[in-house]
């Protein structure tokens, strides 16, 4: 069983990692192969590194109100490199209101402040089997 | 394990003259990553350069972090350069199974340095030796155990050593002492002891004249296609070895409980005599 | 003392008994720091500090920095705000000053934050998100129009940048004709606590300690009322340390402040007294207060014992506490209204010396007029109809608040032997000692709510069908265009042949070791920007390359 490969990235200038670096753990301790890109990333190398990285889905966790800018630019550049098969699914602190947009953008999920790692995990395995349909 | 991918894979020529694979070992805390990071940075400069980033997996999970890459966060913008983070996937000896394979992929699209930085966890991570055409060992000062280092696995396969904090003290200590255990090892090559500083890029040009000249010495001695052949020796036992395991996993029960009463049954037998088969099948090149 | 023991052992065999039929909520009962918690404390648990009769204002200040406390004067009241322009926060701050609020605190956004110009590609985004935009003196002269700078106490959480904000700011004041030895506030500048756990640091470590000894050393002579900096815990906390982490992280970072400015060349008592610190008011109450109490023991003693200060002012921690942010949930916010009034309550309790109170929308963005308003009456309330404040230290002499503050000043001398043996805090960085200890505390801590065994009201239990969500606070996303128009029109009216002399000026101070914030001043007062002067900082002392790992 090939293990699911995801990145964890940090979009943007926001320095809070500790909600990306819990789930990363909790996506290790689910078995998967997690790489974290760090701090400040442009979405450009985001996409790069997903591309290299072969990896099954892409995290992009935000606390700075930079979200509706930076996640949908993912999307559209993985789409832009042949690479929409990698799906993206995003956290921090976002507004219910924003979340229709993002979906709209091709974000396939927004976890806000106090879902259980358990669902991201979940998700993570039902989205990785459903692409492979 | 995605066997058709593999046998694919293994169709691409390991064999290439003109690409230099250089293994990094060396225990944790070493400054590895650092160190793969400035010489990926240096060699990209000019040239395409592929840098293979093994963490290990958890044993209780199978998962991993795969956390090499962000140090060289700077240089994923770069076009000359390619990374890719890799789990040792329960491996002992430091890198996967599969990564004669990668390097087979990465050896045929263009890239003339392909850098492997292996898990650093102890003392038996020598794998890395029988796939790299120039084996880099890196050390640093007082770590606590020079000495019983010497006498371990790890440092034989140096191709070159690197002792890196060398600002530290106790450098020269341990740069004395391993210029003493070089001379005693590889005939024709002199395995040199470099010192470099990697946070500050220091001492980085000096290790890379050297790297290059072990990769001309293994060219002009004819010696670049023995490490390739044993690279891809390494392949077949790796990967042939994984399967196996993969798949005596699922022998049915009743073959186990036969195996442990039954005294004309002997399960080990009827292996061997199996390999031998095959064994003797492959001995014929057409 | 035998008769006590005595009884409490009957009084245990009997709870023993009980406790066969009716077994406890919980296996065990511990604090955030894992401090396991007596059913009961009696005085047979009362430290043997205790019996040196401590008294507030005194050596070693655990129950406080002055005599009387709050009788003299209530703590200030500082709310955190500031966010897309600099017009719309000098609105925000004309509000609160005339709502009572008495010191005025400035948030930057991300780009400032990281000595950036709104136009770099990486603001994109992030322009006046989490705060205000300032890319030059002009925006600055904007924040503080018609504020009268020596009435007011202005503190700036700025880091990395820190040096060019507070020349801006002392520029401002010189316009208005206000005297620099009037001026009173704080900036934060404490560059050490960014690479663990706030992620806007620009420099590595060695460079970064040097500016901040050169701010020290040029208020100490022109500035004296200013706090120079403000040695965070708050932010550790919020990355998921323990509470004895946070202290004991925050007096590691302190303690290597200290020996850089005293290499440097300055006298102990010469900056120490305008140093301050900022904590986190966390959920668990009674771990707050003892923690607030065992963080001023042990600087005290840290300041005379160590360092051999002589003033007694260099041995006072003051500090300034913010409710925990991380604790507050997007789930059925006006609950984080209960969370934050009851951790304010243990940070007066604790005696801190200016407080902020969190909004209640803090888990969905930043807060509305609205929200801003019930999180300062709600300081307003705990100052003038509890009477907590009427009394010093009412906790002293409380067996558990005792015994608890004991233990804590325990644990956390424990953690400063083992980054002392590091090297201290600088090595500990680097080795990622500190970056671990605090992610496995979160990583903890997260496991402790998926499993329930720590519950948060509404997120783990106590849910309901969420309503739709209360008016949240918008940023304009017009704002970045506008400001890097500002930017433009900046660029083409000032006279560039000195803001390019003022730059060259600050890189040959860097490159020569000199004290930066002169050639800074000047560089602020020819209109160079924020970034401008960054990257000519960031090309001599290079950039931080965080090492990150989980």
């Amino acid at each position: 069983m090939v293990p699911i490969r995801v990145l964890v990235a940090k979009p943007g200038l926001d320095g809070h990692d500790r909600g990306a670096k819990v789930v990363a753990r909790a996506l290790r301790d689910a078995g998967m192969e997690v790489i974290y890109t760090g701090l400040r990333q442009s979405p450009e190398q985001i996409v790069r590194a997903a591309i290299q990285e072969d990896v099954d889905m892409v995290g992009l966790s935000c606390l700075s109100g930079a979200h509706n800018s930076l996640f949908p630019k993912v999307v559209q550049l993985l789409k832009e490199a042949g690479a929409e098969d990698i799906q993206v699914f995003g956290g921090g602190v976002i507004p219910e209101s924003d979340i229709p947009g993002l979906l709209e953008a091709g974000v396939r999920a927004v976890f806000t402040p106090g879902t259980p790692l358990e669902e991201i995990v979940n998700f993570v395995r039902e989205s990785v089997k459903k692409g492979d349909a | 394990m995605d066997t058709e991918a593999l046998v694919q894979l293994a169709r691409c020529p390991l064999d290439n003259p003109n690409v230099h694979v250089i293994g990094v070992t060396g225990p944790p805390g070493g400054g590895k990553s650092t160190l793969c990071g400035q010489l990926v940075q240096n060699l990209a400069r000019e040239h395409k350069v592929a840098a293979l980033l093994v963490d290990p997996s958890s044993p209780y999970s199978g998962g991993a972090i795969l956390g090499d890459r962000i140090r060289m966060s700077a240089l994923s913008a770069n076009p000359n350069v390619y990374i890719r983070s890799l789990s040792n996937r329960g491996n002992t000896g430091g890198v996967n199974s599969t990564v004669v394979s990668i390097i087979r992929a990465v050896m045929n699209c263009g890239f003339e340095y392909i850098i492997v930085e292996t898990v650093g966890a102890g003392q038996s991570e020598v794998k890395i030796a029988s796939i790299a055409d120039t084996t880099l060992v890196v050390a640093v000062p007082n770590l606590g155990d020079d000495i019983q280092a010497f006498k371990s696995g790890i440092m034989e396969i140096a191709d070159i050593f690197v002792i890196n904090k060398a600002d530290l003290p106790g450098a020269d200590v341990l740069f004395a002492a391993l210029r003493e255990s070089a001379v005693r090892h590889k005939d024709g090559w002199l395995t040199p002891v470099c010192q470099t500083v990697a946070v500050e890029g220091r001492g980085i040009d000096s290790l890379l004249d050297h790297i290059r000249a072990h990769g001309d010495w293994l060219r002009r001695q004819g010696r670049l296609t023995e490490k390739r052949k044993q690279a891809a020796k390494f392949e077949i036992l790796e990967l042939s070895s994984y399967y196996l395991q993969s798949h005596l996993d699922q022998v049915p029960a009743d073959v186990l409980a036969a195996n442990l009463a039954n005294k004309d049954f002997n399960m080990l037998q009827r292996l061997l005599d199996a390999y031998r088969e095959i064994v003797n099948s492959l001995s014929e090149v057409n | 003392m035998a008769d006590k023991q005595e009884r409490l052992a009957k009084w245990r065999a009997q709870l023993e008994k009980a406790l066969e039929r009716f077994p406890e909520r919980k296996k065990s009962f511990t604090t955030s720091s894992g401090i396991e918690l007596k059913t009961v404390y009696t005085d047979l648990d009362l430290p043997p500090a205790v019996d040196d009769f401590p008294l507030p204002g005194e050596f070693p200040y655990t129950r406080g920095v002055q005599r009387n406390m709050y009788r003299g004067r209530l703590w200030t009241m500082r709310q955190y705000a500031g966010f897309a322009t600099a017009e719309e926060s000098n609105e925000r701050y004309k509000y609160l000053l005339s709502q009572g609020q008495t010191g005025l605190s400035v948030a930057f956004d991300l780009p400032t934050q990281i000595g950036l110009d709104s136009d770099h590609p990486l603001a994109d985004g992030e322009v006046g998100k989490v705060g205000v935009a300032i890319d030059s003196l002009a925006d600055m002269e904007v924040l503080f129009k018609d504020i009268p700078l020596d009435k007011v106490s202005t503190s700036m959480t700025i880091n990395a940048p820190a040096m060019v904000l507070l020349a801006m700011y002392l520029v401002v004041a010189e316009k208005q004709g206000v005297d620099w030895a009037s001026l009173k506030g704080t900036i934060q500048n404490d560059i050490l606590k960014e690479y663990v756990a706030r992620g806007t640091y620009i420099f590595p470590p060695e460079p970064s300690l040097k500016i901040i000894t050169d701010i020290f050393a040029f208020c100490a002579e022109n500035v004296p009322n200013w706090n120079t900096i403000s040695i965070s815990g708050y932010h550790i906390r919020e990355a998921g340390a323990t509470a004895v982490q946070e202290i004991a992280y925050t007096l590691a970072n302190a303690i290597c402040y200290v020996e850089s400015a005293i290499k440097a060349g300055l006298n102990v008592d010469d900056f120490a007294p305008r140093l301050s610190f900022f904590f986190n008011a966390h959920s668990n109450f009674f771990e707050e207060i003892a923690k607030f109490r065992a963080a001023r023991k042990l600087w005290a003693e840290i300041m005379r014992h160590r360092f051999g200060a002589q003033n007694p002012k260099s041995m006072l921690l003051r500090f300034h506490t913010q409710t925990g942010g991380s604790t507050l949930t997007a789930q059925q916010p006006d609950n984080n209204i209960v969370r934050v009034a009851l951790q304010a309550l243990s940070a007066v309790l604790g005696g801190t010396q200016s407080l902020h109170t969190n909004s209640r929308d803090e888990a969905l963005a930043l807060p509305s007029e609205e929200s801003v308003r019930i999180a300062l009456r709600t300081q307003q309330i705990i100052a003038h109809e509890t009477g907590v404040a009427d009394v010093v230290d009412p906790l002293g002499g409380s067996y558990y608040v005792e015994s608890l503050t004991a233990e804590i000043e325990k644990r956390v001398k424990e953690e400063l032997a083992k980054i002392d043996a590091m090297g201290g805090a600088v090595a500990a960085i680097n080795s990622g000692y500190i970056q671990r200890q605090i992610q496995d505390s979160a990583y903890q801590f997260q496991m402790a709510v998926e499993t329930k065994e720590q519950i948060i009201v509404g997120v783990n239990q106590f849910t309901v069908e969420e309503e739709t969500q209360p008016d949240l606070l918008r940023v304009d996303p017009s704002v970045q265009a506008a400001q890097i128009r500002r930017l433009q029109e900046l660029k083409s009216r000032r006279d560039s042949a000195k803001v390019r002399q003022a730059l060259d000026a600050v890189a040959a101070a860097a490159r020569e070791g000199a004290n930066l914030f002169p050639p800074v001043l000047d560089a602020v007062r020819s209109y160079a920007t924020l970034g401008e002067i960054c990257g000519v900082l960031r090309e001599v002392y290079g950039e931080y390359q965080a090492k990150d790992l989980i």
